[in-house]
């Protein structure tokens, strides 16, 4: 990336924007006032030029890295990754790092669009050569001093993946159109067995917001996948948006699939908080109002709620770009329980409980916050820490993990997050090619490891795989299923062997074995 | 025999400008009318691509006609052609209320379009037959073509 370009780019925003003073909106309003479950909302603008400020994405040197908050310490995980997005901790300690970049083929309708992706290369650092991405890394710290031991490829060439979930003998992949599963055993360095489209997803030719995240439910049946929406606001139609903006429910056994909550903009960073059973995602809002609207946020997912896209932001704040306007779905509109600022682009999300992290962040959720390019002043880019009480997000989010942008040049962007095998804090740093670890600075790791999918069945196979002591990865299925009756009977696995289930797992049409299934394979999933 | 001499260099010679006038002329009374489209059809986005694409167009080679016209007025040939002072001005005028159209349209979804876009497309449009009136009255209505 050539500096004359972004002197270029941000000499014409400026010009625009003195030339155009009426349009513009004043620098002094406090991001803080929008930070909390009440955040201050302004009046929308409608600048004729949107602002833009883009950072130059210049990477890490040897030996730098970001800051981190009083009683952390940070290092190096992994690096010379390419773009990771999120990672995933497996029962057993090891940690899947999902690398990729967005699918191509988003069609230009409008000059805009040029301009548009454009920019958004530079804010990602894509402009060089590009380095082979769209893959799945094992990395395994086998004696669990924090550092990783053996790194391993466990696929490649997938189609834009973002999210994992690991259960039962197979790991499930959310693709930028479809999740599909691998069977894979833990402490396995490679998939060779083929995979199965579960659910097929809204994918391209469009594909505006790709980034599918997964989670599994506390009881191991169903998967939650979250599907972004196909535009800003609707700019291509209501018709590119059917099962989309929308958290999908998907049946494990079945792959059948409906929409378990609609109306969010842009939803990543699925976790289910431990201490509550409740589903949790942070939210990108939409642009072009201005550089303090909308603030993206964090919220608990009810069953069944609209949470306003595209028609109404934070409850009943209407959006008079859409049209024709539908008053009833407005009314519907739930508001989110807590905003994180405007343009932050918040990605990750995971909670605190059960990792070995200082007694300050004992009970919340960390937050990956990638960091804005649509308003005048850089927000985000760093990773927060929302306190949680009572099973609700309260007070003010703490900076944990800053220094990824300086002087106008980022360093970094942060996208997912996570909590590896000894309970320290990961962070996928897409632009800035590594893994990060935020650990407790008095060295404290927890006692075993927890994975990601902290569910009943994966807690109990971790036991076994303990057991096993990790070598002879074939001894670890039959017994996993031999232990099914020692916890709660409500929590119980299938009774079915590993086998039978993952064979019952077909897609419902039985039809499609592509990887990449055609957007005509989408069930009919569109709520409300 | 010297009333057919094309090598008379008091003849006057083809103006550059005459090739790219138009375009602005035509894209935007077109954009006119896809804005009415897009406006009755209830915000069919197809017209207000339409739109962007016209206005761009008109915008590209509105541009390219400036530089031809400044060339023809160093033409001793082509001098005399040039268009009246005050056309020129409504011309200029005309392409900068289209690129803050080509703004107005760039934003997302119904606003973009109605009611500011429509309005600058009309205002556009009364400017352009204003224009090619007052030109009209002067010869160089051969230069313009219109």
């Amino acid at each position: 990336m050539k500096p004359s370009r972004i002197l270029f780019a941000s000499a014409l925003s400026l010009s625009l924007g003195t030339a155009l003073p009426a349009f513009s909106q004043s620098n002094d309003f406090d991001v803080n006032s929008q930070i909390g479950p009440d955040p201050v909302l302004p009046e929308p603008s409608h600048p004729l030029i949107p602002d833009l400020k883009v950072a130059e994405v210049i990477g890490w040197k040897d030996g730098e890295t970001p800051k981190v908050a009083e009683g952390l310490k940070v290092t190096v995980y992994a690096k010379d990754l390419s773009s990771p997005r999120t990672v995933h901790t497996l029962p057993n300690g090891d940690v899947l790092v999902v690398q990729s970049k967005a699918p191509a083929g988003e069609p230009t309708s409008r000059p805009k669009d040029f301009i548009r992706a454009w920019i958004m290369k530079i804010a990602h650092g894509d402009l060089g050569e590009q380095k082979e991405t769209n893959i799945i890394t094992l990395l395994r710290d086998t004696n669990r001093d924090g550092t990783v031991d053996e790194r391993h490829d466990l696929l490649t060439k997938l189609d834009s993946p973002f999210g994992l979930a690991w259960v039962d003998n197979t790991l499930y992949v959310a693709s930028a159109s479809a999740v599909i599963a691998y069977p894979y055993e833990l402490g396995q360095n490679e998939i060779t067995a083929p995979p199965k489209v579960l659910t097929p997803l809204p994918g391209g030719p469009i594909n505006h917001h790709w980034t599918k995240d997964l989670a599994l439910s506390p009881d191991g049946k169903m998967l939650y996948v979250s599907v972004g929406s196909n535009s800003n606001i609707v700019e291509n139609g209501l018709e590119a948006e059917k099962g989309r903006a929308a958290i999908w429910q998907v049946d494990r056994q079945t792959g059948a699939a409906r929409v378990f909550a609609s109306g969010l903009r842009n939803p990543n960073g699925l976790a289910f908080n431990p201490d509550t059973g409740v589903l949790y995602t942070v939210v990108n809002e939409r642009d072009e109002l201005g550089p303090n609207l909308v603030p993206d946020y964090m919220t608990s997912v009810k069953e069944d709620g609209f949470y306003g896209w595209p028609w109404s932001y934070y409850g009943n704040h209407v959006d008079v770009r859409v049209h024709p306007p539908r008053p009833d779905m407005v009314e519907r509109a739930i508001a989110p329980d807590y905003a994180l600022s405007s343009h932050v682009a918040a990605l990750g999300l995971t909670f605190s409980a059960n990792s070995a992290m200082p007694s300050a962040f004992a009970s919340g959720a960390f937050i990956g916050e990638h960091g804005s390019w649509n308003r005048d002043h850089f927000n985000g880019y760093k990773v927060v820490y929302v306190p949680f009480e009572n099973g609700k997000p309260v007070g003010k989010a703490q900076d944990v993990v800053t220094g990824f942008i300086e002087n106008d040049q980022a360093r970094g962007r942060p996208v997912g997050v996570g909590i590896d095998g000894t309970g320290a804090l990961l962070v996928a740093d897409d632009s800035g090619n590594t893994v990060w670890r935020v650990a407790n600075a008095d060295g404290t790791v927890i006692p075993q490891p927890i994975g990601t999918d902290q569910t009943a069945a994966t807690a109990q196979q971790a036991a076994t795989t303990d057991k096993t002591d990790r070598a002879p990865v074939a001894a670890v299925n039959p017994p996993a299923n031999g232990t099914t009756g020692s916890t709660e009977p409500a929590l119980a696995a299938p009774t079915a062997p590993a086998e039978e289930r993952l064979t019952g797992q077909a897609p419902v049409s039985g039809k499609s074995d592509t990887l990449q299934p055609s957007q005509t394979d989408i069930a009919p999933a569109a709520r409300p | 025999m010297t009333v057919f001499s094309s090598d008379n260099r008091d003849s006057a010679a083809y103006p550059l400008q005459s090739l790219f006038v138009p375009f602005p002329f035509v894209c935007f009374t077109l954009t006119l009318g896809t804005d009415l489209a897009f406006w009755l059809s209830d915000g069919h986005l197809m017209w207000q691509n339409f739109s962007s694409w016209l206005l761009f167009a008109g915008l590209v080679f509105g541009g390219v006609a400036i530089v031809a016209g400044l060339l023809d007025m160093l033409r001793p040939r082509t001098r005399p052609l040039r268009p009246a002072f005050l056309t020129i001005v409504i011309y200029i005028v005309i392409l900068a209320l289209a690129f803050l159209n080509s703004l107005v349209h760039a934003g997302d979804g119904w606003t973009a379009v109605v009611p500011y876009g429509l309005a600058i497309s009309v205002v556009t449009f009364v400017l352009s037959v204003f224009a090619a009136a007052i030109s009209a009255r002067k010869y160089s209505r051969l230069a313009w073509r219109i």
